[in-house]
């Protein structure tokens, strides 16, 4: 071994001095190729893990990089046959007095190799590879070393050391590549865990460096999952092991271990709460929004389904949108005013046609959009409650907007996502608006819901989506989506995506094609992986690497507990603001 | 190119040079001696006395009490002659061979395996130095000192057929010398701890007692030997299982001295199996005939329990115990297989 680290040419991307850990091997039947590579475990070594990073040292003093991806053992039996007469012909209690040969067999993909050189490993001693190795390996020294390294989690490789793992800031929020896309079975607190650790990491990483000035915009779709960002997580308060060793992690990744500031949070108006919010946080931290007509009007179509909003109602919106304009009609009670005055005109049995339509069809679009403030309640500037928007315009470099839209059906959901898509669209071009950022991230739960892959699903902002994904990055915006399962998202949204991350995921969602280019061995693992651990491909990365993330600075919404009293109230009227679809 | 391939090529190489100075030519045979020319035990006019007037038949799986030893070695060696290359000598073709001879001895502890000390092995060229005329000059350039060194094998007979039979021979003698030597060095660190045994893939036969102790034993796979006086053993084909036959001495004629005990042992049987399926022959030493009858109750019941784990498919796993199979599996994993010898003297043909 010392041989070896006197003539590797790379010395400091490999842990020498945990030992060899074994040697690469070609057979017959498993040769090695220019793209991957075996070796044998030593008899000693027990803790090479499937994902673990190894560096394989040639004569010639090069060092070539492996991703462990998968581990077979190996006894000297030909055949189950054999064994069975072995155990005295099938008897388990038997012990032989010789125990069969038995060996592990570890199969790398080749992430990076010293050499230029194209060709397979011959014979090689494998060592863990080190910090710096990883990081050469991967190509993060270029740009974490130009202070441009998002830091993501940790690497655990086997030889315990924590290998901390950054993503390409131009990667991630542009302008070579954008968006991050996650997918995994909910209620293992991963996915909006990582994306608080993320978010935290890229503020601080970005505060520091100066290189870029982001903005979020956060959109809660469920429960109180983003609702606490200004929160500390009180986690931190315990001493055991693991929360130890998150400790360590935002140590190595160089994260300041404190909430979230600049915070904002949004949701829809409450008529009845006296805190106005329709949210389940109830501390007064939140602030409401709610449209009037004029904010909405362009939207209207999109909240109803389509056996209510048919042809026949689409053509009379078409008059009626004609009549908002020509009255004009200011206010979404007016229009109800001016609606119940036609329909009072047209009472007289004389009268068959509004405007050229049945009377019939006209009927059906009033009713539609009568019902429209009680469906969106909250959305809907109704009754005399005044207009308030949600104040993009204050949106600065640092500063976080949650915008809490759980309360709100799927597609009052997908109007206020889209709504402040494009105007975050609109600021970002309008080089007249004076701003303090140049990039602004998305954060959207359940992206399937917003573009999902069947073409059947009506999913009227799935275009502007797939428009964001294919060009956003070049305009500073970034999506960061989030989905159960990604076979589900229209493929162009996931494609699109510079950083990929996958979490727990089920059998069945693994078989579909979005997973093929994973090998089988690291497919599976998908299946069991813990909490706080993620399979992660990154444009910059040749091969996707496990990673594990720490508890996040926040605390995780669905652990918060508010003032008693407080709470007692959000349950009562949780009965009646949380409507979702069915 | 790795370390080992450099090494192996080198040696073929010294084979080679070594062929060119003699003026042969490569011509690589396509099947190993030792396959070519099947040796059975040899030819020696053995004698048998028996010491058991009939057989013990009494199945030695069970044994009363506990057995007083445990195995804990095994020997095995590897001999692979091929020939490699032709000179003419007085209008005849003359054989030349290559040949790795090389023996091991694993420990086994707890149930696992590991190799005890360092296993020898030897690189020899093959040649019948009575017909070559600077034989003395060549033993010197390609004496000690190289990794492959010219043995003289040891014909003078000028019939082709019989040197390479004469060179196989050569090669078995070496493969002996490993194996003594390998014997001695476990003798001397591990030998006085009777209670471990060693069983050693062969036959003891051609090993002097002077190198032999009473806890080595010979395990010999082959039913066949051609005994002076063999029709004292002709019931040892109808042993049952886990049965051992009469205990009998084996001694030459001219070496009364080197006298050793044998007796057959049915390790297992099967009802579609012929009557040689499973049975071994045994060797040990023993202080005189009681020791040995007691020897051989209890290292049959120790054989017997080593015939699991299997060692199916091998040809031969009806009689070839699973550790023994090990020590063949390591040695060959030291030598370079017989194709890669053949290739590269196929690719140096003239």
């Amino acid at each position: 071994m010392e041989d070896t680290r006197k003539t590797c040419k790379f010395p400091g991307y490999v842990n020498f001095d945990f030992g060899l850990i074994g040697k690469a091997t070609s057979t017959k039947d498993n040769p090695n190729t220019a793209a991957d590579f075996h070796f044998w475990i030593s008899a000693n070594v027990d803790t090479v893990e499937l994902g673990n990073i190894v560096a394989a040292t040639t004569e010639d003093g090069h060092v070539t990089f492996g991703f462990v991806t998968e581990l077979r053992t190996l006894m000297d039996i030909d055949n189950f046959l054999s064994d069975y007469i072995s155990h005295d012909f099938g008897d388990p209690s038997i012990v032989p007095p010789s125990d069969i040969a038995e060996m592990m067999v570890a199969k790398c993909n080749i992430i990076k190799s010293t050499t230029e050189r194209v060709r397979p490993v011959g014979r090689a001693e494998v060592y863990f590879a080190s910090e710096e190795g990883v990081a050469w390996a991967l190509g993060m020294l270029d740009y974490a070393g130009a202070g441009r390294g998002v830091p993501i989690g940790v690497m655990e490789n086997g030889d315990g050391s924590l290998i901390p793992i950054f993503l390409d800031e131009e990667f991630l929020v542009g302008p070579e590549g954008s968006h991050l896309n996650m997918s995994g079975i909910s209620g293992l607190a991963t996915k909006t865990s990582l994306v608080e650790f993320l978010l935290k990491s890229m503020m601080d990483m970005m505060t520091r460096s100066k290189h870029r000035r982001v903005a979020a915009v956060f959109f809660n779709v469920k429960g109180k999952d983003m609702l606490y960002l200004d929160k500390a997580n009180p986690q931190y308060q315990e001493t055991d092991p693991y929360t130890e060793k998150c400790r360590r992690m935002y140590d190595k990744l160089g994260v300041e271990l404190v909430p979230f500031e600049n915070v904002r949070i949004f949701a829809p108006y409450d008529r009845k709460y006296e805190g106005h919010t329709k949210s389940f946080r109830r501390d007064g931290k939140v602030e409401h929004f709610i449209w009037e007509l004029g904010e909405i009007v362009a939207d209207i179509p999109t909240l109803f389904d389509e056996e209510s909003w048919d042809e026949g109602v689409e053509a009379v919106w078409v008059d009626v949108r004609d009549q908002i304009e020509r009255q004009p009609l200011r206010s979404y009670d007016e229009l109800l005013d001016y609606l119940n005055e036609e329909r009072r005109v047209l009472g007289n049995a004389n009268i068959s046609h509004w405007h050229g339509h049945e009377k019939q069809v006209f009927y059906k679009a009033a009713k539609n959009l009568d019902s429209l403030p009680g469906l969106y309640d909250g959305l809907v500037c109704t009754g005399g409650v005044d207009e308030v928007d949600i104040p993009l315009n204050d949106l600065h470099n640092g500063s976080i907007f949650v915008i809490d839209i759980q309360s709100l059906n799927d597609r009052g959901q997908m109007m206020v996502f889209n709504k402040m898509m494009k105007r975050v669209y609109d600021i970002l071009l309008d080089k007249n608006i004076k701003k303090d950022f140049d990039t602004v991230v998305f954060f959207v739960d359940e992206l399937n819901k917003f573009a999902p892959r069947d073409p059947n699903v009506r999913a009227p902002i799935k275009q502007s989506l797939i428009e964001i994904c294919a060009r956003g990055r070049s305009l500073g915006i970034s999506l960061f989506g989030v989905e159960q399962f990604m076979s589900q998202v229209d493929r162009q949204v996931v494609d699109n995506s510079s950083t990929i991350i996958y979490g727990r995921t089920g059998p069945a969602e693994l078989m579909t094609a979005e997973y093929n280019w994973l090998d089988i061995d690291v497919r599976n693992r998908l299946t069991s992986i813990p909490r706080g651990t993620f399979l992660l491909k990154h444009a910059k990365f040749v091969q996707p690497i496990f990673c594990k993330f720490p508890y996040p600075t926040c605390v995780p919404g669905d652990q918060y507990e508010e003032e008693e009293g407080l709470a007692a109230k959000r349950e009562a009227a949780a009965a009646f603001t949380f409507r979702r679809d069915a | 190119m790795d370390a080992e391939a450099v090494v192996q090529k080198r040696n073929l190489q010294i084979v080679d040079d070594f062929l060119r100075r003699v003026g042969a030519r490569t011509s690589p045979a396509a099947s190993l001696e030792e396959d070519t020319f099947r040796m059975r035990e040899g030819f020696q006019d053995f004698s048998i006395e028996l010491v058991e007037k009939v057989n013990p038949e009494r199945a030695l799986n069970k044994l009363d009490g506990k057995p007083e030893h445990e195995i804990s070695f095994f020997c095995s060696s590897i001999q692979r002659t091929e020939l490699v290359g032709h000179f003419f000598y007085h209008g005849q073709e003359i054989p030349l061979h290559y040949t790795i001879v090389g023996s091991l001895i694993l420990k086994r502890e707890h149930r696992h395996f590991h190799v005890w000390e360092q296993p020898i092995k030897r690189e020899h060229i093959l040649a019948p130095l009575a017909f070559m005329d600077n034989a003395d000059q060549l033993s010197s350039d390609f004496g000690a000192g190289l990794p492959v060194t010219l043995r003289d094998s040891g014909s003078s007979d000028l019939d082709y057929t019989q040197l390479r039979i004469a060179a196989a021979n050569s090669a078995r003698a070496l493969r002996y010398e490993c194996r003594q030597q390998v014997l001695a060095q476990w003798k001397e660190a591990e030998g006085s701890n009777a209670r471990d045994l060693i069983v050693i893939n062969d036959s003891l036969l051609r090993l002097p007692n002077k190198s032999l102790d009473r806890n080595m034993l010979g395990i010999v796979k082959s039913s066949y030997v051609p005994f002076r006086n063999r029709e004292l053993l002709t019931h040892q084909l109808r042993l049952e299982e886990f049965q051992r036959g009469r205990v009998f001495r084996i001694e030459l004629p001219e070496h009364p001295d080197e006298r050793k005990y044998s007796w057959f042992l049915k390790l297992r049987s099967s009802a579609q199996a012929g009557p040689e399926f499973g049975l071994v022959r045994v060797e040990t030493v023993a202080d005189d005939d009681e020791d040995a009858r007691r020897q051989a109750d209890e290292f049959s019941h120790l054989m017997i329990g080593e015939r699991f784990p299997v060692t199916f498919p091998a040809r031969d796993w009806d009689k070839l115990i699973f550790p023994l199979k090990l020590c063949d599996q390591y040695l060959n994993s030291l030598v370079p297989s017989r194709q890669t010898v053949q290739a590269y003297f196929m690719h140096h043909a003239d």
